[in-house]
């Protein structure tokens, strides 16, 4: 369902086969561990993620959701923690969305550092509207935290706006927009070796995304880090 | 006419004041060699001498507050790269301070800026390794105290960017309502993330609330981009852009006067300005305490 490979610094993860890579929770549990994996790792030092196929990915398993006793609510409190998990790792982090990225599947695009989108095909999609279903808090909080241009969030949440890669582009969302998949991939990985190349300190960087989104990270229940421990820190360093 | 004030640094302690003085006024302690075993009272006189000759001791020539006309300018001096130790904080800290407590003609503005290469290159990091762990808290605890009487200040306030800003000064340049910056020389540079240092807590806050795009926080927090002028107005960190120092200042001061044309009630404008920052107001106003 999906890989993490290794090239010099930077790790790919891939969300593999054709399929709309639908996050239910066996894949959401892979990823997890993936992720995990990729914090542990000292040399590591920035991620790229990638989807094969048309899509980045479509959403939530709502098929699983409505066979299951446990429901949609289940995958909403499932997908938190691999949400915080990319908020706090501990590295740089590009997403390479090479095909559509609607629901939960943009919340995981947007959650990156940096977004490079293909412009040729795909779109960005908050679908909530549209199918009759409301947005998780912290998907709200997510949002926010990364779309700041009021027009761009009210289209995006408000309008269910299906928005091209050049679109988001110009609307902020998007960092990088390419010609087609297998450029959206390499730009990516560039981008992540140039990252990794500034030899960054991983905490610092952890840190610093982090107090970049206060209200973000406390609705994704990651603990806010201390005055003390930042003042130790600095007394550390010197 | 205008008139110079050479500021002081009487607010130190007197050990810490001391110790301080040995490294920024070296020349001053030869002159005086009966200095050295004498201690200063809190004015920050010679009580055993009375002499008032050894309070010029105190003076720190790191930053001069003139008025001209309706415009106060307050210049960090020298060419060096005005790091913040708590001499040249405590030196701005007392300009601020007089001008908060004293009159001063309707439609007034400061304008903030520095002579040199460097407009300042964020806190000293040699006096920080000098200085005990205790202690490190004073030179936040000051900045923060210079970024809550700016906030006060009840006139618009200029910052002149007339060369590099890093950190702690890219945070004292927003602490002003407008910013102009030297567009042939010089960056914006939020170093901390190059530097292998977190953000101290006030600066994120402000940060957060003075600078609300996502991508501009991202490149300049995450990915430490040094900025020029123009890249720092296409972001809208800065206002205006200017050629050479001097062009600089003079654009600063075009634009004050016309801003303070249409401020009749400086208090009022202090009172909004708290308002609109209201999370920064909490974190640096004096209640919050000596906290990093």
């Amino acid at each position: 369902m999906c890989t993490l490979e290794k090239r010099g610094r930077v790790l790919i993860l891939t969300l593999t086969g054709s399929g709309e890579h639908r996050l239910g929770p066996d894949l959401i549990s892979s990823l997890r561990s993936l992720l995990a994996t990729a914090r542990s790792d000292p040399s590591a030092a920035a991620l790229v993620t990638v989807g094969e196929g048309r899509f980045f990915s479509n959403g939530l398993d709502l098929a699983w959701a409505k066979n299951s006793s446990e429901g949609l609510s289940t995958l909403v409190r499932l997908l938190k923690p691999l949400i915080a998990d990319l908020i706090s790792l501990p590295m740089p982090t590009v997403a390479a969305v090479t095909g559509h990225a609607a629901a939960a599947g943009m919340m995981i695009a947007i959650a990156h550092d940096y977004v490079y989108m293909r412009g040729d095909r795909g779109v960005l999609y908050m679908s909530e509207l549209d199918i009759g279903l409301p947005f998780p808090d912290y998907f709200m909080d997510l949002m926010q935290a990364k779309i700041t241009d009021p027009r761009t969030l009210r289209d995006v949440t408000l309008r269910a706006k299906k928005i091209t890669g050049t679109e988001a582009k110009e609307r902020g969302i998007v960092d990088k927009v390419c010609q087609s998949a297998s450029e959206t991939v390499a730009e990516a990985v560039k981008m992540a070796e140039e990252l990794a190349g500034r030899n960054w300190d991983k905490g610092v960087y952890a840190s610093i995304r982090m107090s970049v989104y206060p209200k973000l990270c406390k609705s994704l229940e990651i603990p806010e880090e201390s005055d003390e421990a930042v003042t130790k820190h600095f007394a550390s360093r010197l | 006419m205008y008139y110079v004030y050479h500021v002081s640094n009487a607010f130190l302690a007197l050990s810490f004041l001391n110790k301080v003085l040995r490294c920024w006024s070296p020349i001053s302690w030869k002159r005086d060699p009966n200095y050295l075993s004498t201690s200063l009272n809190s004015e920050g006189l010679n009580s055993s001498t009375g002499k008032s000759k050894t309070s010029l001791l105190c003076h720190q020539k790191m930053c001069t507050l003139e008025k001209r006309g309706n415009i106060y300018l307050l210049t960090l001096t020298s060419s060096g790269e005005h790091r913040f130790n708590p001499s040249l904080l405590s030196s701005i800290r007392t300009a601020l301070s007089s001008l908060l407590s004293s009159s001063h003609p309707p439609n007034s503005a400061l304008i903030t800026c520095a002579e040199g290469k460097f407009f300042s290159n964020g806190f000293d990091q040699s006096w920080v390794r000098s200085a005990p762990p205790s202690q490190h808290h004073i030179i936040t605890d000051i900045h923060r105290g210079i970024i809550s009487d700016l906030l006060s200040l009840p006139m618009p306030t200029v910052c002149a960017i007339t060369g590099h800003a890093a950190a702690a000064g890219c945070m004292l340049a927003l602490a002003h309502d407008y910013v102009v910056m030297r567009e042939d020389r010089g960056f914006f540079y939020m170093s901390e993330l190059d530097a292998g240092l977190k953000i101290v807590k006030y600066f994120q806050v402000f940060f957060n609330e003075k600078i609300p795009d996502n991508q501009t926080r991202r490149d300049v927090l995450l990915r430490s981009a040094r900025l020029t002028a123009r890249e720092a107005m296409a972001t809208g960190i800065v206002d205006r852009a200017a050629k050479g120092i001097e062009g600089t200042i003079e654009e600063a001061v075009r634009l004050a006067e016309e801003v303070a044309a249409t401020v009749s009630d400086g208090s009022k404008l202090a009172e909004k300005r708290k308002l609109m920052f209201p999370e920064t107001w909490r974190h640096v106003s004096a209640a919050a305490g000596s906290k990093l």
